[in-house]
């Protein structure tokens, strides 16, 4: 499926070109060969711009979706999303400091770093805020991300009113969330971050699921938790800091996706996370396919898109949970 | 003597503590703590499990608990909570598959093994059911399952804490798993601490007694010798009777 989505996202566009030739293109440019009837301009879209630019989409969607996943168990709380508790606000501050600070051609380590930076130092502190002897709790999640995204904006809001024109363009560009500006540097960042977290979340999920017993449960089950939450909150902060300094905030794919997979084949980590990552990757292809084509030849922002459609599966979900709360 | 406990003491906030000389209990034995609410139970066991700072020791099989490898550790000491966080929807059989987590297991093995203690723990015909919709005893049973196939492969006798383990099953239920509870201890070597609140309970199942008040041991002993009618008096307050039943055994009334 995420295949024929893959191929769908080559096709499509604001420039209309068939499928198999762009295929063909593509399979040209890596041998060397000169198959394709496309021109010249036709084959630099298919492989300068869209192909970045779906490969990108795909891996910033596994990276989200498995970050949800892995804080949903990690706060044993399924409505835990990086962008409803204030995590990618975090990473967006990082982010934004980072563009205003360093001008973004010449350091392209700053926005991942700053925003690895920022998203982890909020995913501490609200893990440290809702942590109690009985779990975490949802009340105190929600307000505390609330809290950090109305400073984290603020802070946004500040830094883009001291900034010039150019910089200022860059930050409201990055803000919505685009998949558009897929480079080499942010390709094989996401690549191997997106790779890493696969193996390394796969090594946990066994202890993932004990640690959804309890924190006092898990530790009789030999699980070391104290190693084990801090190394997931690192590497959620690395996946969550990474997908907003390659696309900006986007928000929803991290809870959709999850909670859609353990609908169907349940809760445990060792399916759910390779599921999650699979079905991450197809839907923001699809929403970035949906966002490219929807106002022709404009583009909507992609995380404008998903939040559009995603708060008001939040909301149902909060109102199924509502007597549990 | 298995457990061993040499002067424990802990302290919970400013009003609260815990101080005990002297305690310990032999292996395969059905060791009750009881005493009134505040008295200071739940901390022991919370103690022995590691889930409170304590100073003092507590030993096991001769070794300080706190100096147990984490993995063997888990082999050997089991706890059933008195409720779970869990509110993620695995099925009952996955809940009890989770006590497999310290031991090396094919999955194929992991599967007969839920079977079997899901029918030691008559919850057999819970497997597929998904565990948030349980009632409160059936969780229990379903945790009582998984706390038995995670002590299954114990190279030495286990230790089994249970904390108010019938709180929220009705008469039958309670019957079987503190019966249950007892044969584990008396038929595989098991050492259970259990906290009980139901006195005619220990009277009938438990080997030993201890008495709680104030956060002290004020009494150890069988609990037929434990339990007498001055002693409720005293520190529950209760006007109780003793009377010896048609089967022989003394109940309190």
């Amino acid at each position: 499926m995420l295949l024929g989505i893959c191929l769908l996202s080559l096709a499509s566009g604001a420039m209309q070109l068939p499928l198999a030739q762009s295929l063909l293109s593509i399979l040209d440019q890596m041998a060397g060969s000169q198959h394709s009837q496309l021109a010249e301009y036709e084959r630099a879209v298919i492989w300068e711009l869209r192909l970045p630019r779906t490969i990108l989409a795909v891996f910033v969607g596994m990276l989200l979706a498995q970050c949800g996943a892995v804080m949903q168990g990690l706060f044993r709380n399924p409505l835990a999303d990086p962008g409803i508790i204030g995590v990618s606000s975090g990473a967006a501050v990082g982010a934004v400091l980072a563009i205003y600070f360093f001008p973004t051609s010449m350091t392209w380590w700053a926005v991942p770093v700053f925003a690895f930076c920022g998203g982890f130092a909020c995913s501490l502190f609200i893990y440290r805020l809702a942590q109690s002897s009985h779990g975490t709790s949802v009340l105190v999640l929600l307000l505390a991300g609330i809290a950090i995204s109305a400073m984290a904006f603020s802070i946004i809001g500040l830094i883009s009113y001291l900034s010039d024109d150019t910089r200022l363009r860059d930050l409201t560009l990055w803000q919505l969330g685009s998949l558009a500006g897929a480079d080499a540097t942010r390709l094989w960042m996401a690549a191997i971050v997106a790779a890493g977290l696969l193996w390394r979340f796969q090594l946990r999920a066994a202890a993932l699921n004990a640690l959804l017993l309890g924190e006092a449960e898990a530790r009789h089950l030999g699980i070391n938790v104290e190693h084990l939450k801090r190394e997931l909150i690192i590497l959620v902060a690395l996946g969550v800091g990474l997908a907003v300094a390659c696309a900006g905030i986007i928000s929803f794919v991290g809870l959709v996706v999850p909670h859609f997979v353990r609908t169907l084949n349940g809760p445990d980590h060792r399916s759910l996370l390779p599921l999650s990552a699979l079905l991450g990757g197809a839907l923001l292809l699809v929403a970035d396919v949906i966002a490219r084509l929807a106002v022709q030849p404009a583009e909507l922002p992609v995380g404008m898109l998903t939040a559009l459609l995603g708060a008001p599966f939040f909301i149902l979900l909060l109102m199924q949970i509502k007597g549990r709360v | 003597m298995v457990l061993r406990i040499e002067s424990l003491s802990m302290v919970h906030g400013s009003s609260f503590g815990l101080s005990i000389d002297h305690w310990r209990t032999s292996q395969g034995q059905f060791h009750a703590l009881l005493g009134r609410n505040g008295a200071g139970k739940s901390s022991l066991l919370k103690c022995i499990a590691g889930e409170l700072a304590y100073s003092g020791s507590i030993r096991f099989h001769d070794l300080d608990l706190k100096h147990w490898d984490t993995m063997v550790r888990a082999r050997h000491l089991a706890v059933l909570p008195q409720a779970s966080q869990l509110n993620f929807s695995f099925s009952a059989a996955e809940v009890v598959a989770l006590g497999a987590t310290p031991l090396a297991m094919s999955w194929r093995d992991v599967q007969a093994e839920v079977r079997r203690v899901m029918n030691l723990a008559q919850c057999e015909h819970l497997r597929d059911a998904a565990y948030p919709g349980l009632s409160g005893g059936e969780k229990q049973r379903v945790h009582f399952a998984r706390c038995l196939l995670q002590l299954s492969q114990a190279e030495q006798p286990p230790l089994l804490l249970l904390d108010e383990p019938t709180s929220a099953q009705d008469l039958g239920q309670q019957h079987t798993l503190l019966q249950q509870v007892r044969r584990l201890s008396e038929q595989a070597g098991y050492t259970v601490v259990a906290v009980l609140h139901d006195l005619n309970q220990a009277l009938r199942y438990a080997h030993r007694a201890s008495l709680l008040d104030a956060g002290r041991l004020v009494g150890e002993g069988e609990p037929e010798s434990l339990l007498t009618p001055e002693r409720v008096q005293v520190f529950w307050g209760y006007p109780a009777e003793r009377v010896v039943n048609q089967r022989g055994e003394a109940v309190l009334v």
